[in-house]
């Protein structure tokens, strides 16, 4: 992804937390965390940004936070660090978040159970068919996960978490 | 993923699709111990729901 298609992605979805590469083509990181935040003074939103540059360089940090970001990760990732500094940017605005509908009201968990009822139309007994065959092929693909690490298959790794993901 | 709105869970797949392009096997590792995590909660969260 370059900085435009994250702009582009950030104003066209509901997202709780943006991880925004530093380098990136046509446009990197700090150019589109300014759009956004531009874009922000005029809604009055403001979504959390985290840096994750891929190379690491002397008064990258600074530059990050002076274009809006919120916090910054350099690598390599830590894994109880990194899951502090997202519980830092996201975790009071969700624990703060007001249920303003329904639908809303439908997301607990892990879990956002209206856009899972939305995929399905509404259709409660297609949704459970849906999340039997994904419960069975879950084990799947996290052992795909696992096996293309211990072989260093990054491209494996790759296309397999995007599969998990759901494209 | 995304089809059950598992928003944490596929924020820590993207990292990991990222990491697959810079080749770095160590932050890989640690980014699946937190996706077992959180995968094993939407399993729960998926599990109850048939259930009920």
């Amino acid at each position: 992804m370059n900085g435009q298609e994250a702009v582009a992605t950030v104003q066209a979805g509901c997202f709780d937390l943006v991880l925004m590469g530093v380098q990136m083509p046509e446009m990197d990181g700090l150019e589109a965390t300014r759009l956004i935040r531009e874009q922000e003074m005029q809604s009055g939103n403001h979504i959390p940004i985290i840096a994750m540059p891929t190379h690491v360089l002397k008064g990258d940090r600074e530059k990050c936070l002076e274009a809006g970001m919120d916090e910054y990760v350099s690598k390599p990732i830590r894994a109880a660090l990194f899951r502090d500094t997202i519980c830092k940017v996201v975790g009071p605005k969700l624990a703060t978040r007001p249920r303003a509908d329904k639908d809303e009201m439908l997301s607990t968990g892990e879990l956002d159970w209206s856009i899972a009822m939305d995929a399905v139309d509404g259709d409660s007994r297609l949704l459970r068919d849906v999340i039997e065959a994904f419960l069975e092929e879950l084990p799947v693909l996290l052992e795909g996960l696992q096996r293309a690490i211990a072989n260093s298959d990054m491209d494996s790794l790759g296309r397999t978490a995007h599969t998990l993901k759901g494209g | 993923m995304r089809t059950f709105g598992a928003g944490n869970v596929v924020l820590l797949l993207e990292a990991l699709e990222n990491l697959s392009r810079e080749r770095t096997v160590e932050e890989a590792e640690e980014l699946l111990v937190l996706l077992k995590d959180a995968a094993g909660r939407v399993v729960a969260e998926l599990a109850d729901w048939c259930r009920g």
